[in-house]
């Protein structure tokens, strides 16, 4: 088994190939230069990323590859939610206080709260796929954060599967791919601070992403916020879910069912949620309790609680 | 006046009836036990079966099975870190 762990888009990474040979073992090594680009393509906080420099034009022509293919990924994702999981929401995000990396974001701010407001539509993005070229109307600016990692989970993870099964996991955003002999053991963390495990999931291909109000929030003017923004009033969602765990398909189609499910609470979100053959959900309420979808129990090792 | 004069003398003879009655039922059953007595010991078979013995636990001399070892895991997902 073969491994590397870096520091990319933000978060912790770890990749694993269940393979020996001297190609795995260069692929891996090109992978932090592989996730390099992808940040210095999508990252919003670096002023010369391609993505920063769409939002500070409104146009771009001959858009870089990768930012045409995330911006693509996440449109893709905001027609399949009817625009809850959308990239239009910076300035909204910017208006919570998450104007800066997450690292250097002050856990107390005092700035003044915008009103509540929904967020422009994704429709009014105008793409010409012969040019490349995407315009923004003056009030859009997009932040690709919602899709990005999970979609770039799956794309190392495909990538590294020619030498072996791999799985691939960006800051929680996990994807499998390659079909193991055996699955890979996955642990879900428990985000109310105890200390072992939530689950102990088994996974042996396709992905399982966790989205929460946990670890990334801070409170402006009193009010407490976080990073998921609900683009039907522009502010941080104000639901029952504390967090949400997915495993579907792909890491992608995980984190945009687990932040369906943070906005949408665990009684609407778990009856969508059931309504979908291929996806399975833990919550973790606000107020503590745990909830499965009935597909979860499927992937559970045995003991697991 | 002559029916309760009747009937204790009825009552009585029942009463003698029931003491000549137990006297000889005792009798018949010191005769019985005399003759279950009077069997020699060696000419007795055992006219049932031995009694079948409840079934005892067996003393555990391995230890109990441990419960299979979990598997470590490889990766956890958690809210963006």
């Amino acid at each position: 088994m073969l491994s590397i762990e870096l520091q990319t888009m933000g978060c912790h990474a770890r990749a694993l190939v269940d393979a020996d040979g001297a190609c795995a073992r260069a692929a891996l090594d090109r992978l932090p230069a592989w996730c390099a680009k992808r940040e210095r393509a999508l990252s919003r906080f670096d002023p010369e990323s391609a993505l920063a420099r769409l939002n500070a034009r409104g146009r771009a022509t001959d858009v870089d590859e990768i930012l045409w293919e995330a911006l693509d990924v996440a449109l893709r994702a905001a027609v399949a939610t009817e625009g809850l999981i959308t990239p239009t929401v910076l300035a909204a995000l910017e208006g919570s206080g998450y104007d800066r990396s997450f690292e250097h974001l002050p856990r107390e701010q005092s700035g003044r709260l915008a009103p509540e407001r929904a967020v422009p539509s994704f429709r009014e993005i105008e793409r010409d796929e012969r040019s490349r070229t995407v315009r923004l109307p003056p009030s859009l600016r997009l932040d690709l954060g919602g899709t990005a990692k999970g979609w770039s989970a799956d794309a190392a993870a495909s990538m590294l599967s020619r030498f072996g099964p791999a799985l691939v996991d960006l800051g929680g955003d996990i994807a499998a791919h390659g079909a193991p002999l055996e699955p890979w053991p996955i642990a879900v963390e428990d985000p109310r601070g105890a200390s072992g495990a939530l689950a102990l999931v088994l996974l042996r291909e396709g992905g399982i992403a966790t989205t929460g109000r946990d670890h990334r929030r801070w409170t402006r003017d009193g009010v407490e916020q976080h990073h998921v923004i609900d683009p039907r009033t522009g502010r941080p969602a104000r639901t029952d879910v504390w967090t949400a765990t997915v495993i579907a398909g792909s890491a992608l189609d995980a984190d945009i069912g687990a932040k369906r499910l943070l906005l949408e609470g665990s009684q609407g979100g778990l009856a969508w949620i059931e309504e979908h053959r291929d996806l399975a959900a833990l919550v973790v309420r606000a107020d503590g309790l745990v909830l499965q979808s009935t597909r979860f129990s499927e992937y559970l090792e045995e003991d697991s609680t | 006046m002559a029916e309760p004069r009747r009937a204790g003398v009825a009552a009585r003879l029942m009463v003698s009836i029931a003491a000549v009655a137990g006297t000889l039922g005792g009798w018949v059953v010191l005769a019985a036990r005399d003759e279950v007595v009077a069997i020699p010991a060696e000419q007795a078979a055992p006219s049932l079966a031995p009694l079948p013995t409840l079934a005892t636990p067996r003393v555990q001399t391995a230890p109990p099975p441990s419960p299979r070892p979990r598997r470590a895991p490889v990766a956890t997902t958690r809210s963006s870190r």
